[in-house]
């Protein structure tokens, strides 16, 4: 079991978080989860797709890291080599909670942060310290709010682009087979994109409509970031090259 | 048993549209403004019955829960600590004003009942348009103040003092504020900084039983307090920081209060100043200490152009008339160098 405290400065004055990236950290994985509000920075690395919660069923976004559930093609022993890390891993064992709180009359959900003190991440000798000497935040937790309301932001995001989408049509299921070599070949099941003929033949109206909510943008960022596959599948030969040589 | 002995001054002849604010601001004394808001809808209805009154409240009632103060039939409405001062000794919990209603309506008979207080609530965000037929017209005096509602069985609310300006109304039941200057703090014996029944530090004295022995001064604060006896219709002025015990003595008791404050909105916190005080001045060297009480003297507590008025214009920065764009600045300075 996770053990959630809220992060605070007395109990926390010796927290410190490895922020360095290795597969004991529980960095080797195949995909993490992504949102709307980091589209812009992840097309630049990853291809970005579309899966289903197993549990509720709804439209989640995931960045493709490689083409097994434990293989992060990105992460090597110098790290994770890529100029964006996603802020779900980039967060580190830290979540966001709610505090309620009323303020002349009105009740409001005011954001905190909890940290997981069974993480990996957690220690007191290594790593970014989370407070200043005297009790202050440190930048890295600064940084770390930051990715946290960015998630936050990104889960409702989420929600109100899919339901877009959908009004749309503009979701498929897509298979992804990527033939390595004779013998090896990938099936990647359960996935789905951006149709793109039916984002072209969109009329003015429904353009309009997707660019004021905010979502154009959205549906073309995961269609550009289908050009990482290739980058994932020369990463997936080096790989292969190395381990052969 | 000592008593209060001292009668908050009364006023009579005011109305919701008429009361001489200017002059009550410029006296910064407690004044007992009698029946100035009896013509409200409420004070009528409650004047006719409590169920009337009931009623007439949840005919504006919008359904939204509020911060609602629940204790055993033990404490007898006194809103306080527990044995040892960890906690309070009541539960607070977001409830629906009318269920609130419906308890005090179904214990108003109890020989002992439970406590049920709905403390400082904003008016407009649970009761919206309660004070089309109920409020005080403080917009021609320029003031536009936050209007709450507190709802309540027989409570007691141990002495505290608040940072604005405030006209309580007293509107069902019957209400006993018994009030001091803010000079007489040591003389009460405030409480710890936090936990706090409603935010503000309470008095430590039980004023129906005092323990002398403890609190040998609050012999002077009782020479110092001011009673006023509050019934429905009855407005009282307190003017910001002075102390003040509240008794709700009938079984359902509503005041309408109005709190303002006359400095500007990019004016921080004074409380938070004292807190800022407590953790960098308070146990520095006597005479280090002392040195800064100089200090502060000059350039907070004396006159407030002093230090800088034999500076060329220009020059003042923060020591000059205070204005938006400067409290920006020292609101970012204090920023940066507040987390280390």
């Amino acid at each position: 079991m996770a053990r959630h405290a809220l992060l605070n400065n007395v109990a926390h004055r010796n927290l410190r978080v490895i922020t360095r990236h290795s597969a004991e950290l529980g960095d080797n994985v195949g995909s993490v989860l992504t949102f709307p509000t980091e589209f812009g920075d992840v097309q630049r690395e990853y291809p970005i797709l579309f899966r289903k919660d197993p549990g509720t069923g709804e439209f989640l976004s995931v960045a493709l890291l490689g083409f097994a559930k434990d293989e992060n093609l990105f992460l090597d022993h110098n790290g994770w080599n890529a100029s964006y890390i996603p802020g779900i891993v980039a967060r580190g064992p830290f979540l966001i909670g709610f505090q309620e709180r009323e303020v002349e009359g009105e009740l409001q959900r005011n954001p905190v942060i909890h940290v997981d003190m069974d993480h990996p991440r957690v220690s007191t000798t290594e790593g970014e310290p989370v407070f200043l000497e005297n009790g202050g935040n440190s930048r890295y937790i600064e940084r770390i709010a930051a990715i946290l309301s960015g998630i936050h932001e990104g889960l409702e995001a989420s929600k109100a682009m899919f339901a877009a989408f959908s009004a749309m049509n503009l979701i498929e299921p897509v298979r992804l087979e990527v033939q390595m070599s004779p013998e090896e070949q990938h099936n990647l099941h359960g996935y789905f994109t951006i149709n793109q003929d039916k984002l072209r033949a969109l009329d003015g109206e429904s353009l309009a409509k997707l660019n004021r909510a905010g979502f154009l943008e959205g549906a073309f960022l995961v269609v550009a970031s289908l050009n990482n596959m290739k980058k994932l599948i020369d990463l997936k030969h080096r790989r292969r090259l190395q381990r052969a040589s | 048993m000592m008593q209060v002995a001292g009668r908050v001054r009364v006023l009579e002849g005011c109305r919701p549209d008429r009361f001489p604010l200017r002059e009550l601001l410029d006296e910064a004394v407690p004044v007992l403004l009698k029946g100035m808001v009896r013509e409200w809808r409420l004070v009528q209805a409650g004047l006719s019955s409590d169920a009337e009154a009931m009623e007439y409240l949840k005919s504006f009632y919008n359904g939204r829960t509020v911060g609602t103060y629940f204790g055993g039939p033990e404490i007898d409405g006194r809103l306080f600590y527990n044995e040892t001062l960890t906690d309070l000794n009541f539960d607070v919990r977001r409830a629906p004003l009318a269920e609130t209603l419906d308890l005090i309506r179904d214990h108003a008979d109890d020989p002992r009942p439970p406590t049920f207080y709905i403390g400082s609530t904003t008016i407009d965000a649970c009761l919206p348009g309660l004070r089309k037929e109920n409020d005080v017209a403080f917009s021609a005096h320029g003031f536009d103040p936050l209007a709450s509602i507190w709802i309540g069985n027989r409570t007691l609310v141990s002495c505290h003092h608040d940072a604005p300006n405030n006209l309580a109304c007293c509107v069902v039941g019957r209400r006993r504020l018994t009030v001091f200057p803010p000079e007489q703090i040591a003389n009460l014996y405030p409480g710890p900084l936090d936990p706090t029944p409603g935010g503000q530090a309470i008095s430590m004295v039980d004023f129906s039983n005092p323990d002398f022995e403890k609190h040998p001064r609050f012999r002077e604060a009782l020479e110092a307090g001011q009673v006023a006896e509050m019934e429905p219709g009855d407005a009282l002025f307190l003017p910001s920081l002075w102390w003040h015990q509240v008794e709700s003595l009938s079984r359902f008791n509503v005041l309408i209060n109005y709190w303002w404050s006359l400095s500007p909105k990019y004016m921080g916190t004074p409380m938070n100043v004292l807190h800022h005080a407590l953790l960098s001045l308070r146990d520095r060297p006597e005479k280090e200490k002392q040195a800064w009480k100089s200090v502060f003297d000059y350039y907070v507590f004396g006159p407030a152009g002093r230090a800088g008025e034999h500076l060329p214009e220009h020059a003042r920065g923060a020591l000059g008339p205070m204005d938006e764009d400067t409290a920006r600045q020292i609101r970012a300075m204090l920023l940066n160098v507040l987390n280390r």
